[in-house]
Order: C-alpha cells, then sequence, then structure tokens
C-alpha cells in the first residue's frame, strides 16, 4: 500500500477502503486503539483490506479491539472471518437477528449448497460462528455481542476518553429483520442454489464513534422507513440534540433511500465531512449523478472512495466479444478500481485532515468528470 | 432343441429402439449356433415374463442374449462377435470460451447474471439476458442464486462452421435431508456453544 504511514499516537483516523464493490472502515481511536467495521477485498492481493492496511502501516492485528459486521449483505462481509481471526483481542460485533434461531436455521438450510461458485455472505459468517463456538471455550477470548440502539459497544476514560456507540438496530428492526430470515428458510425448496439476497438493511448497525472532540458517524447501509419505529428515523427519535457528528460514513452508498433531512439537521453539523463508497451489482449503480449532487448541496467536502461507472467488458477474442455483445442486454466488467479516503485529525486540532489514495476522488470531481460529460452526450 | 422366440414384431421393434437410442451399427456375424452349454460354463437367464433382454456388453463371448418368458435357453454368437460400433457424429463444436456464473436478481422475462471464466479472476463480469436466451425450458428454474454456463463457440455441422452460444443451468444435484440434518445438527451445536453477551 502506497499510504504506508501509521498515524500518530493521539491522532484520530477513519480510513474508508471501497472497490467497486465492497466497503471497509478502519478506525484509530487513539493510543493504539483500532476498530474495523465491514470488510472487503483488496482486488490485487485477495486479503482482506483491514489486515492489508494494519500490516502496511506496521500494526498488529493483534491491537484491533472490535470488529463489527455492521449487517451481512455481501459486499460489507467478505474477508470479515479472517480479519476477526487474526484479530485475536477483539469483540465480536453484530445485529441480535444474526444470533437469532432463524438465522441458525437459514445457516443450516444453506451450508451444505456452499460449494456453489459465487459464495455468499453467509459463507463468512458461518466461518465467523466456527471461530466463535472455538474460542467460547477459553475465557480469554472477548464475549461477542450483539449491537442494539444505545448500547455502548467499546469505551476508554483516559488519557483521552473515547466511546463506540451503536445508534441502531431497534427492537423493531430486529424482528423485522428476524421476520426476513423466517422467509427465505421457508422458500427453500432444497434446490442447489446461491443463497438469495436477504433484506438486512433495516437491521445495519450504525455507529457513533466519539474519541475527545473527534465525532463520526458511520451509517452503515441504514435506509429511510415510513415507520418511525424504523431504519433513521428511529435512529434520529432516539437520539440527543447536542450530538452532532463532524463526519459521515454516508448510508447505502448514497442513494436516495439512505438520505433524509433529519439525518442532515439532528445528527450532522453543518458541511460535515462526507465519504461514501460506490456500488454495482446487477445493473445497479450507486452514487447516481442525482446523488451525488444532492450530498453536494448539503456538504462540498465529500469524497468517495471510486468513481461509480460502469466499463465495457472486453475480451481478446474478437469472436467472443461479438458474441456477448450481441446476446447480453447489457454488460459491463465488475469495477476493480480500489481506493482510500482517509481523516485524520490532531487530538486538539479543529480541522479534518483528509487524503485520497487509489481511484478516491471528490465527489465534486467525479461530478465534473463523469456526471457533466453523460449529460453532455445526452 | 428348440428355440422359442418371443414374436417377431415385438422382438424387432425392441431391437430398432435399442438402435435408435444408442446410435450403434451392429455388424451381423457370420455363423450363430444354438444350443445349450454345458454344466461348467452355462450362463443360467432367469425366466422373466414378457421381457427381452439384451447384453449388449461384450464381457463374455455372449454378446446377444435373448430372454423370454419360460424359457432358459440362450443364443451364443461365434467369432466374429459382434461387435457395437459408435457411430461418426456429423456435427462438432469448438469452444472459445466457457463461463460459469450465478444470476443475481431475475426480474420477469430478464435477469442479471454475475460470470467469470476463472472464479480467481479479477475480470469478471455481470449481463443482462433475456430468459428466452436459456436453453431448452429452464425459465422456470432460473432464479435468483441458480448456477448458470454461458458457452461461447462454432458449431460445425455438415463441414459448416456457425457461431454459437449456449446459456444453461447448472444441474447440481438437490441437497439429500441427510445433508440438511447433518448440517443443521452441526450447526446448532456450534451456536449453542457461543456465549452471547447478556443485556
Amino acid at each position: 500500500m502506497e499510504e504506508g504511514v501509521a498515524p500518530d499516537r493521539d491522532c484520530v483516523e477513519v480510513s474508508l477502503f471501497g472497490p467497486g464493490y465492497g466497503e471497509c472502515i478502519v478506525v484509530h481511536l487513539g493510543f493504539g486503539d483500532w476498530i474495523v467495521v465491514d470488510s472487503c477485498i483488496q482486488p490485487d492481493s485477495g486479503d482482506p483490506v483491514a489486515l492489508a492496511y494494519l500490516q502496511a502501516i506496521g500494526v498488529d492485528s493483534s491491537r484491533i479491539a472490535l470488529v463489527a459486521a455492521s449487517h451481512w449483505d455481501d459486499d460489507h462481509i467478505r474477508g470479515i472471518s479472517e480479519v476477526f481471526r487474526r484479530a485475536t483481542n477483539a469483540q465480536f460485533v453484530c445485529s441480535s437477528a444474526m444470533a437469532s434461531r432463524e438465522f441458525e436455521a437459514v445457516l443450516s438450510q444453506w451450508r451444505p449448497k456452499s460449494t456453489i461458485p459465487g459464495g455468499s455472505g453467509l459463507d463468512e459468517l458461518d466461518r465467523v460462528t466456527d471461530i466463535l463456538a472455538k474460542r467460547a471455550a477459553d475465557t480469554k477470548y472477548p464475549t461477542p455481542e450483539c449491537a442494539r440502539a444505545g448500547l455502548v459497544l467499546w469505551e476508554r476514560q483516559k488519557p483521552i476518553p473515547a466511546e463506540v456507540r451503536a445508534l441502531s438496530p431497534s427492537h423493531a428492526a430486529d424482528l423485522a429483520a428476524i421476520a426476513g430470515l423466517a422467509g427465505v428458510r421457508d422458500s427453500d425448496r432444497g434446490e442447489r442454489r446461491r443463497l438469495p439476497h436477504i433484506e438486512g438493511n433495516h437491521t445495519s448497525v450504525v455507529m457513533s464513534v466519539r474519541v475527545g472532540t473527534a465525532s463520526v458517524l458511520l451509517g452503515a447501509d441504514l435506509q429511510v422507513r415510513a415507520d418511525r419505529n424504523l431504519g433513521w428515523y428511529a435512529v434520529v427519535d432516539r437520539t440527543k440534540n447536542n450530538t452532532r457528528h463532524e463526519a459521515y460514513k454516508i448510508p447505502h452508498h448514497g442513494s436516495a433511500n439512505a438520505d433524509d433531512n433529519e439525518i442532515w439537521d439532528r445528527l450532522l453539523i453543518k458541511e460535515p465531512l462526507t465519504m461514501l463508497t460506490p456500488f454495482c451489482r446487477a445493473g445497479v449503480l450507486l452514487p447516481t449523478c442525482n446523488d451525488a449532487e444532492r450530498i453536494l448541496a448539503r456538504s462540498m467536502r465529500s469524497y468517495l472512495t471510486a468513481p461509480a461507472t460502469k466499463k465495457r467488458y472486453r475480451t481478446r477474442d474478437y469472436v467472443v466479444q461479438k458474441t456477448i455483445d450481441e446476446i447480453a442486454l447489457e454488460s459491463y466488467a465488475i469495477p476493480n478500481g480500489f481506493g482510500h479516503v482517509r481523516l485524520r485529525k490532531e487530538p486538539n486540532g479543529n480541522n479534518w485532515e483528509v487524503c485520497c489514495f487509489g481511484t478516491a476522488l471528490s465527489l465534486e470531481q467525479f461530478v465534473r468528470q463523469h456526471c457533466r460529460r453523460r449529460k453532455a452526450k445526452k | 432343441m428348440a428355440i422359442q422366440w418371443r414374436p417377431r414384431q415385438a422382438a424387432g421393434q425392441a431391437t430398432a429402439e435399442l438402435l435408435r437410442q444408442q446410435d450403434y451399427r451392429i455388424f451381423i456375424p457370420q455363423r450363430v449356433e444354438f444350443g445349450s452349454r454345458s454344466q461348467d460354463d452355462t450362463i443360467k437367464i432367469a425366466p422373466q415374463k414378457g421381457t427381452v433382454g439384451f447384453k449388449t456388453a461384450a464381457a463374455s463371448s455372449f454378446d446377444v442374449v435373448a430372454v423370454g418368458s419360460g424359457f432358459t435357453t440362450m443364443l451364443e454368437v461365434k467369432a466374429p462377435r459382434a461387435h457395437l460400433q459408435k457411430q461418426e457424429s456429423t456435427t462438432s463444436f469448438t469452444l472459445l470460451s466457457k463461463f460459469d456464473g450465478v444470476i443475481l436478481r431475475r426480474n420477469g422475462n430478464r435477469f442479471w447474471a454475475r460470470l467469470w471464466e476463472n472464479p480467481n479472476d479479477r475480470e469478471q463480469f455481470e449481463a443482462e439476458f433475456d430468459v428466452s436466451e436459456l436453453y431448452g425450458s429452464e425459465e422456470k428454474i432460473a432464479q435468483e442464486g441458480t448456477p448458470i454456463v454461458w458457452t461461447i463457440g462454432y458449431a460445425i455441422e455438415r463441414g459448416t462452421r456457425k457461431r454459437q452460444s449456449i446459456l444453461y443451468v447448472r444441474r447440481v444435484p438437490p441437497v439429500s435431508d441427510e445433508e440438511v440434518l447433518t448440517s443443521g445438527r452441526a450447526v446448532k451445536e456450534k451456536m449453542d456453544r457461543i456465549r452471547w453477551k447478556k443485556e
């Protein structure tokens, strides 16, 4: 990794990594305490990016205090079992739906189908639970915990107070997620296929990270729901007015269904520093140009780990290429760029220092380079 | 010794059916002898009511055996033995590329799939297809999570080369009840061991 310089001992650092498909956040809480939220794979090496980054800056994985799986979507969970296996002092955190009997039933039914190529997030969680079961007998390992709104997941009093608090999921969201799992379990007719997508965004674990004066809101993939017991409205309603955050990991890749004025007005300072990852799957591309412009209207200090663009898939064989173009209604190569947005703040500093590595760029630059060109083409 | 044959028409039909199914050419032996075998090397065929059996695999020198109801006599074929020779096919397929994949999303008559030549390849792609592109009547079984294969190549038929794309569902045996039970026991045992922090 090019950015191989570790932060100062008392410096707060938030790193957001994202290829075209995937997301991982690594946070330095100061004084050698690290947390990892979600995981994705570094395209070049095939290693979990959190481990590759920490190794590159000379940090031992035993310094990871917390490994959190915000939810079970494939793009948030790849490689998390390996991160957790290597983080021998870390507590594992996930939503209570993942510890439910319904989850156990889905795992039982889909485990024999793990031979289907393509993998799924469930395989990762299967491996995580293997590790948890092995470690359960030994008291030296921290006990795993189910996140719920308001729960303090990690804290430190000295030398600088720090706290990681879960703002979601609400109890209602957990119940909705468990019902979703039961639906998947019942739909199984034994055919050997990959686990279908289980709607898990509403059970996402949103986290508030505070270290001294620095505060960051990690939005996971939580969406806005009409029911105020679910989604962002439940978070907003439970959070006190005086707890505003300076930096914000925008949820659900900047999509409109995860955005609401109440989030900006009640949970964030004016013109916060924001960052997000793109999403490209099954024809869906996020953020769209409209999303980018909507976010920029709220904050010009927004950064994206990789441009959200579809590139044509190219093969070496002309005949194969011609056939793909003729048969497929639409096709594109999975974006394999890789970017890193890094925010750093000194303990007494007022400003965050932002650095972009790899394919990362400012959202304004993305709009200038890609959206305006698209509009001009139209 | 009298040999009992099944009605000629029925036996003939069965033979013709066999020939058609396996696409074999049979060379008729030049000399055929009938008779019962001595006791040590007799092959005993149990009488089977109303059936005709054909022993086509040449594991012994008894290459063709007819069996009817209520008789144990056999037909012995002597050299030259009956040979089954596979007929040369007039069509062939030259593979140019083969992609494995999985259906990500199905939306009515269209579906999105992720495809790759090698699962470890960085170069993967996603494509949208019309379900009518699927081979045969696989439209119904194509759903989210179904593994698929896409082969692209040349079909050569009677010397004429034609570009061909075949998109089909990979047939994987269904999960057995025993597999689910074993997996269920293992998962339950594992999950019971995990001590989640209590509220």
